[in-house]
């Protein structure tokens, strides 16, 4: 049975690719006609193709399970996600807006603390960020900027209405299946890429390293950067060495470097050591340099923050970048742009609650059971409540803990998150609740990834989109329809 | 290049050509048994012998010399080490710690070679699948090398490669001499073993030695004609003597490698100075004994130079 938009749904909010009519967006009808064009033998054959071609490309995630790592092929659904190119240009703007707004605060934050003398951020959230490092006070790096890759989370609620949703500023990935997923798509459907206009994102990884030369301490030679990685046991290490090979940058580990008497950085090669001069660190900060953060860590290398503070070498993203990548920072992220931009904020936050305004307190305490109430300093979904599903148990825990740590916990509604067409069990394809992570990179200048990585969660109804919690993956297409339309 | 990453690319090289190896040495021991008669008193229990694996062999299986137990010990018992699913494994696990080195060809062919060998290894066990098995797993083996010789820069990367892979096939080759030697030299001057002649040619066609062999326009196959070719020949690329003037070659391309050069020179001088004629059984095995020390000790050398561990 070939498959039929008309009979698509049921949509209860926004569809990304499909009307409330039941038509294909205009960006998206050419892509839907071809698959409409598709009987079941097709796509079974486009299936099997893909999955192949994830195979061989060894395109894998690792998850645990019972003390020990497996690798698992990458879940990619068929049908590409699109966003039309006008749409994607105030998007893209939107996020070079945040970024360099959350930089300039970063840079504030660990020299001046204007705006905080100013009143418009409040000192006790600062004292309260577990993100915060002193050992980083009174460094004004490169360009002024800390957080050189972003990976901010972009959701769509049931109106429309695109929002912000998190600003990942410490370790964010997923920017390889992203680039993997278009690699794919381009293996099985090439008569698709010559048809339709679509903006290529292949040139992330020349992006990102020109990026990261920039920081380099050594202005006229041909700088050597290196990506530092916790190793193979590590759930994205397929995207580290991913990007290492394609920047043709060394891969590391903590144990390949060491910090000299001189307090500069050295890689042990087959003929000695060499010098290194930028470091794009896929390690935390807590497992960074033992010598400063925590002193059991076998991931780091011993001295490098000293060497760091030194100007020796350049760190991405900088030790302490992590302090803007809170959710209690996040609820002023609006104000942070208007101070240091003067400018309206192009893409708004999630209504959001803080725990530790009185008022704000009284309300989620009220209405709990409406709520997503999400801790501070968490990332990745742990330790979140999402009120609609919550036992009454579960919601007398939360408000006890909000009660006691109300500094700890945020509120936002909860959202009738956007679907995309996704290709479901026996050929059918339904609506599946879908998020966006594009990349935003900034040093000597500023750079957006076309669209980024759409996770789709797969089971009917789920809102979780984690691929290590059944989610999985699309495919994302800027496509430029032309005329301006 | 990293010191560790040297290391991973040269083991993940050893691996591979271990697999490749013993993937040959069972298939054309199969061939042979077809040929030889019932009685011939050949069995497959030679191979456990070829790998110096008797005392584990032993201790997992006291009973056991047949067929199916031996090759399951060398094809996909977890037991075994350096098993070819073991092997295949590690050198994988070796090639994803190096994976940003490699062009993206080399990790997809032995990403392939790697579900290849774990899906299809069990059902190998029948003779009947087999054949087919080890014939598609020797030519991806292949493919693998062909693959990274086109598409790898010639750089240090690739020197240890080669490193990796002619250490370990000087080592697998002598493994294979010196077992057919002692089944197949004889002790006396006269007395020969049964079919000796076919028992001779299937030692050359585990090292897919055959054609070239007889390409040198010798009359007959005599034990020490083809001793002396496994051995000594400077032209095929399996023989212990190619083998180590391919790792002289490429320790010529690296700096700091004086110490392995000598170790390299030394196993080279030796190895054209044997009179293969004159020995005896018990002669020839002394001899295998000291080269295989000696890639040991070249191995060292190689790692002291390079691998960083001092």
């Amino acid at each position: 049975m070939p498959i039929d938009f008309s009979k698509y749904g049921p949509v209860t909010g926004f569809d990304e690719m499909i009307s409330a009519k039941g038509n294909p967006r205009l960006m998206a009808r050419q892509l839907c006609r071809y698959f409409s064009g598709l009987n079941d033998d097709e796509i079974e054959e486009l299936k099997r193709a893909s999955d192949l071609a994830i195979k061989s490309l060894g395109i894998s995630f690792t998850v645990y399970s019972e003390g020990s790592n497996i690798d698992r092929a990458w879940p990619m659904d068929l049908i590409p996600r699109v966003i039309s190119s006008k749409e994607w240009e105030v998007t893209a703007e939107g996020l070079k807006q945040r970024l360099t707004a959350l930089n300039l605060f970063i840079n504030d934050l660990y020299n001046k603390q204007e705006i905080i003398k100013e009143g418009i951020f409040p000192r006790d959230v600062l004292a309260g960020s577990q993100n915060y490092r002193p050992q980083c006070e009174g460094i004004t790096p490169p360009y002024g900027v800390w957080a050189h890759i972003c990976g901010s989370d972009l959701v769509r609620d049931g109106d429309g209405t695109q929002y912000v949703l998190e600003d990942n500023l410490r370790v964010p990935s997923g920017v390889s299946y992203m680039l993997e997923n278009r690699h794919v798509m381009k293996r099985v459907f090439p008569e698709l890429f010559e048809d339709i206009d679509i903006m290529p994102v292949d040139d992330y990884t020349t992006q990102l390293f020109e990026m990261l030369a920039a920081l380099s301490p050594r202005r006229n030679e041909s700088p050597e950067v290196v990506v530092l990685t916790p190793g193979i046991y590590n759930s994205a290490y397929f995207e580290h060495s991913y990007l290492a090979q394609q920047m043709g940058a060394e891969l590391v580990q903590g144990s390949d470097l060491l910090v000299d008497a001189d307090d500069f950085v050295y890689m042990k090669t087959i003929y000695g050591l060499k010098r290194v001069d930028v470091i794009y660190r896929r390690i935390d900060d807590d497992f960074l340099d033992p010598e400063v953060f925590r002193k059991d860590s076998a991931l780091g290398v011993s001295g490098l923050l000293r060497a760091w503070r030194k100007g020796h070498v350049g760190i991405a993203n900088a030790p302490g970048a992590g302090v803007a990548d809170d959710k209690v920072v996040y609820a002023f992220v609006p104000e942070i742009i208007r101070y240091y931009l003067n400018q309206e904020p192009i893409i708004p936050n999630v209504p959001t609650y803080l725990c530790m305004r009185d008022e704000d307190r009284d309300y989620v305490l009220a209405h709990l059971d409406e709520l997503v109430v999400k801790p501070a300093n968490e990332s990745g979904g742990y330790g979140l409540l999402l009120g609609p599903y919550a036992t009454k148990k579960q919601l007398k825990t939360f408000a006890k803990l909000i009660r006691e740590n109300p500094r700890n916990y945020i509120a936002q509604p909860t959202l009738n998150l956007s679907t995309v067409p996704t290709l479901v069990e026996d050929g059918r394809v339904a609506p599946r609740h879908v998020d966006l992570r594009p990349f935003t990179l900034q040093s000597k200048k500023l750079y957006s990834t076309m669209g980024g990585l759409s996770r789709v969660a797969l089971p009917e109804g789920s809102l979780v989109v984690n691929s290590s919690q059944g989610g999985g993956s699309k495919d994302t297409w800027v496509v430029d329809v032309g005329g301006g339309k | 290049m990293l010191s560790r990453v040297a290391e991973n690319i040269y083991w993940m090289a050893r691996y591979l050509e271990r697999a490749e190896d013993t993937a040959r040495l069972i298939y054309s021991t199969s061939n042979l048994l077809l040929d030889l008669p019932r009685n011939a008193e050949v069995g497959w229990y030679e191979l456990i012998r070829v790998f110096g694996a008797e005392t584990q062999f032993k201790e997992l299986y006291p009973e056991a010399e047949d067929e199916r137990t031996v090759l399951k010990f060398l094809i996909s018992d977890k037991a075994n080490r350096d098993c070819i699913v073991n092997c295949i494994r590690g050198a994988r696990e070796n090639a994803r710690v190096t994976r940003d080195i490699f062009p993206f060809e080399v990790w997809e062919q032995i990403n392939e070679l790697y579900y290849f060998s774990t899906e299809h290894a069990k059902a190998s066990l029948s003779r009947r699948k087999r054949h087919e098995f080890l014939y598609d797993f020797i030519r991806s083996c292949q493919t693998m090398i062909g693959i990274s010789m086109g598409t790898l820069p010639q750089d240090e990367a690739y020197q240890f490669l080669r490193f990796g892979r002619n250490l370990e096939r000087a080592d697998m080759s002598s493994r294979i001499i010196d077992v057919a030697a002692a089944q197949l030299l004889p002790e006396e001057e006269d007395i020969n073993p049964a079919f000796a002649t076919i028992r001779w040619m299937g030692v050359l066609r585990s090292l897919s030695a055959f054609q070239a062999y007889r390409q040198q326009g010798l009359v007959g196959i005599s034990g020490s004609a083809v001793l002396q070719y496994l051995i000594q020949s400077r032209e095929f690329p399996r023989s212990m003597h190619h083998c180590l003037l391919d790792v002289s070659i490429c320790l010529k391309s690296l700096e700091k490698s004086h110490k392995p050069r000598r170790r390299v020179n030394a196993l080279l001088k030796e190895i054209n100075a044997v009179d293969i004629k004159s020995l005896r059984r018990s002669g020839l095995h002394q001899y295998i004994d000291e080269f295989q020390l000696g890639v040991g000790h070249l191995h060292d050398a190689i790692a002291d130079a390079y691998f960083g561990h001092h």
